[in-house]
């Protein structure tokens, strides 16, 4: 008899095998904090839901989870149970996000922690056979991005500001994207309130796919939560037009 | 159940580790339970009779083993059982750390000094601890 008797963790080998099938993945993500990456997640979830797509919406900033409140999901309620824990649906997009777990405190922890959390809900979520599943990342360069970029085939989508400051630390995402061939989709720019191409022409001098802009609306709060409003305001048409190029990629 | 989910993250994983070829000479799989995740082993049994059922594996026997969870402060080095800390904790509390333990965080501090900073050392999740085939 053979034995092998080395103690392995099962889950990053299922989480694996399980999203391998799901082909259009898209990391919404910066390397800036604060630029719009849950805000567009949500929109853009709550666009493709109306398109009639069967669309995901995983929550993966840990810190700061907010896209909750972009879709106006009731938090208080736990995801029912089948072979997993099945997303809820809010503005008819499957959610899934740690604040239901968390009743909304603060999860204070060191990196592996962070990593432990991400692979337990990729785990344990059951997806319905998805179109899309869009990832709203969190800020910066670490743990979640490498876990994404390991162990699913997520496409990127990267969201700016026109400012150079956010620029700044979005080519560094950029940088390592490149570095690692990763799929990459292009940018957007969000907020924007000056017309100008800074951007436009940023993308240009280096190469990646300029996705289009989403302009800055102060009374932007009012579409949380709200198809209705969304789907009859500019910011649906600011989206509909990336979609329009984005689609055009994948 | 949320247990089927990782029912199927171990039959998966075997399946995908070991070459295919050998999949059906294994005998036995032992599979260790973090006893932090408060899993509920019947069903989890359960679920693994159920879904090894379609597989290469559906010969294999499996066998349970719980590993019992302890964790240790980032911050002063204290070492402490977890079931000590659960004694405080509501249903609610014990159900999030059930399907994501890094909740533990939340509710739970060092004894000795109050720190939220602490690893789980032992008993985390779920793991394949040995596969042993025929021959
Ligand atoms: N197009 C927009 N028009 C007006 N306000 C916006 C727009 N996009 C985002 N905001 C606002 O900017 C702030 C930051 O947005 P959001 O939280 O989506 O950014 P983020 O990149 O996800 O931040 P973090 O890095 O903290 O996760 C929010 O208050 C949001 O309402
Ligand atoms: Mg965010
Ligand atoms: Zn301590």
């Amino acid at each position: 008899m053979k034995r092998s008797k080395k103690r392995i963790e099962p889950r990053k080998i299922y989480v694996k095998t399980k999203y391998r099938n799901i082909e259009k993945i898209l990391a919404i993500s910066s390397g800036k904090g604060g630029v719009g990456k849950s805000t567009i997640s949500g929109f853009f979830s709550m666009y493709l839901a109306q398109k009639g797509y069967k669309v995901g919406l995983l929550d993966l900033d840990l810190y700061g989870p907010s896209c909750h409140l972009v879709l106006g999901a009731n938090i208080k309620e736990y995801p029912k149970e089948e072979k997993g824990v099945v997303p809820p649906v809010a503005q008819g997009v499957y959610f899934m996000s740690s604040v239901f777990y968390t009743e909304n405190r603060p999860l204070v922890v060191r990196g592996s922690g962070l990593n432990d959390a991400a692979i337990e809900l990729l785990t344990i979520t059951n997806w319905p056979d998805l179109d899309y599943l869009i990832i709203d990342m969190p800020p910066g360069l670490g743990d979640i991005l490498l876990d994404v970029s390991e162990l699913l085939p997520a496409r990127f989508v990267v969201i700016t500001n026109q400012s150079r400051i956010s620029m700044e630390s979005v080519n560094k995402l950029i940088s390592y994207i490149k570095d690692q061939n990763l799929p990459f989709l292009g940018i957007v720019e969000n907020m924007k309130m000056i017309e100008d191409n800074f951007i436009e022409m940023e993308s240009k001098t280096q190469g990646i796919f300029y996705l289009g802009k989403v302009d800055f609306y102060p009374d932007i709060e009012k579409y949380y939560g709200n198809k209705r409003e969304f789907s009859n305001s500019k910011l649906y048409e600011d989206i509909s037009k990336i979609w329009e190029k984005l689609n055009g990629k994948i | 159940m949320h247990e089927w989910a990782l029912a199927k993250s171990v039959i998966d994983a075997v399946i995908n580790i070991e070459k295919e070829e050998e999949l059906p000479s294994i005998t036995e799989v032992v599979v260790g339970i973090g006893e932090l995740q408060d899993i509920d082993i019947d069903i989890f049994k359960q679920a693994i009779s159920d879904i090894k059922l379609n597989t290469p594996l559906n010969k294999a026997r499996f066998v349970y083993k719980t590993i019992p969870a302890f964790l240790k402060c980032n911050n002063c080095g204290h070492k402490w059982p977890y079931k000590k800390s659960i004694e405080h904790l509501s249903e609610e509390e014990r159900e999030n750390i059930h399907f994501v333990p890094e909740t533990a965080h939340i509710y739970i501090h060092c004894p000795v000094c109050g720190s939220m900073d602490f690893e789980m050392i032992e008993g985390r999740g779920v793991f394949i601890e040995e596969i042993k085939k025929a021959h």
